[in-house]
């Protein structure tokens, strides 16, 4: 294995050649932050919020899609860079609603935590446009809500429907100030092929796409006199629980006296 | 290369039209960066021009008269880089309207204490920032016209008026 020593705050770093400078960073206990990232499903060096400053570079280098170099000198948390950040952060939550009170994703959320953590404090531009409206939430499916007014365009959503999942029905739609992840041709995702599997939803970092709540509904049959309540989980459901107890993903978690039925001919 | 702006402008463009007073030259197209009369005895080349904070570029070069509002000009270049922006990086996607919105602001009289420090701290942060060099150069115009014509903005926000007669201000004596 052919390796690569470099410095990343100070502290020499001997890794494999063709890590990126975050996964070097990583190997030494230092945190760079991120937001569009996704191991080995996302890196496209969009969000720039991992930048980082590699000495005798021209511009900051986000550490995320940077591979290392023989040499490198890397400052992961200089004045430079944590303007920068600041900076960037503010840009995208001057194009995002503040109502994180009422969001399903409050206090479940990347952008909120990172907000929290650089102590982003005020949004100093005046009446900033914003790009998405009320009239953009997409609430046609049975399942998965999507609201580009809190879309980051990480394209975390349109990386894992389309790499993981193999359904590819989410892309980014326009361009600039305009660009929106969407079904194609602005379809509602209702109308594309969508298998609700939420996914997306699960690697959104914020509250851009969110399983429909349906615990009003819940209520309502609850307190219906008239109605006798039963519950049916998702067969699914056992899956997710295996993983919960360590289980490799994909696992059964069945009981030991459950067998399979035969399969129906 | 070697020769000139005064050269370029004065014997081989023949003047500027009308006999008005030359201002500046923009080169590099938008990307690229002012240069003002005093350095019009400067040779071209590609260090004079970045030692300037501007580029070579495209080639390019625009000679605006005492006519034309340097803010007006900066706010021109930056809605054809905003437009441009593929809108894949964060600092250039948001940057660009954001930096927009405060030159329309400026240019409408609305200007207000505090916007150049946020320009100018917007300006480089997305030059250091940006994905490519869209983005990253998408600021030269704003930084330039800044570094050389600085009582021009000064006198859009603080005085609100135009003093090139360009922009279209409240009335005196109204309060934005
Ligand atoms: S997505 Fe996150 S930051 Fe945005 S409103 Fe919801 S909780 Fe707040
Ligand atoms: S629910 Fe699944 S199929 Fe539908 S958009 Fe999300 S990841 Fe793609
Ligand atoms: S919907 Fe969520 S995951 Fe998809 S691009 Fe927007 S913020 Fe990222
Ligand atoms: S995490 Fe590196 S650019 Fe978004």
């Amino acid at each position: 294995m052919a390796t690569v020593s470099l410095t990343i705050d100070n502290v020499k770093v001997e890794v494999e050649q063709g890590s990126t400078i975050l996964e070097a960073a990583k190997q030494i206990g230092v945190n760079i932050p991120t937001l569009c990232y996704m191991k080995d499903i996302n890196a496209i060096g969009a969000c720039r919020i991992c930048v980082v400053e590699v000495q005798g570079a021209r511009a900051l280098q986000a550490a995320c899609v940077s591979p290392v170099a023989e040499g490198m000198v890397v400052k992961t948390n200089s004045a430079a860079v944590r303007a920068s950040r600041k900076m960037t952060l503010e840009l995208i939550q001057s194009n995002h609603p503040q109502e994180c009170n009422t969001c399903q994703r409050n206090t479940n959320c990347e952008l909120q935590a990172l907000s929290e953590a650089m102590a982003l404090g005020d949004i100093r531009f005046v009446r900033p446009a914003q790009s998405h409206s009320k009239d953009d939430i997409d609430n046609s499916s049975p399942s998965i809500v999507r609201d580009p007014r809190k879309c980051i365009l990480c394209r975390r959503c349109v990386a894992v429907c389309e790499k993981v999942q193999g359904v590819k029905c989410i892309s980014t739609m326009n361009r600039g100030f305009e660009t929106v992840v969407a079904p194609p041709f602005n379809q509602s995702l209702n109308d594309v092929n969508c298998a609700m599997c939420g996914q997306c939803s699960l690697v959104c970092p914020t509250g851009a796409i969110v399983e429909v709540d349906d615990t009003g509904k819940v209520w309502r049959a609850l307190d219906d006199a008239n109605k006798h309540v039963v519950v049916q989980t998702a067969p699914a459901v056992r899956v997710a629980i295996a993983e919960e107890f360590g289980m490799e993903p994909g696992t059964l978690a069945q009981a030991s006296w459950w067998q399979p039925s035969p399969p129906r001919l | 290369m070697g020769i000139t702006l005064r050269e370029i402008v004065y014997d081989i463009g023949g003047g500027v039209e009308g006999d008005k007073e030359f201002k500046a030259a923009q080169t590099g197209g938008p990307s690229g960066g002012c240069i003002p009369a005093a350095y019009l005895d400067t040779p071209i080349d590609y260090e004079n021009l970045a030692a300037l904070g501007s580029i070579v570029g495209s080639g390019g070069m625009i000679i605006v008269d005492e006519g034309t509002c340097m803010v007006d000009l900066a706010k021109f270049y930056l809605g054809f880089t905003q437009d441009e922006s593929c809108g894949k990086c964060s600092p250039c996607r948001i940057g660009t309207k954001r930096m927009l919105e405060i030159l329309e602001r400026i240019t409408k009289g609305l200007g207000k204490e505090g916007d150049l420090d946020l320009l100018v701290e917007l300006a480089n942060s997305i030059k250091a920032s940006a994905l490519c060099g869209l983005g990253q150069t998408a600021p030269n115009p704003i930084l330039s016209t800044l570094r050389y014509f600085r009582d021009e903005f000064e006198a859009h926000i603080k005085d609100k008026t135009c003093p090139a007669g360009i922009c279209k201000m409240p009335r005196k004596g109204l309060k934005s």
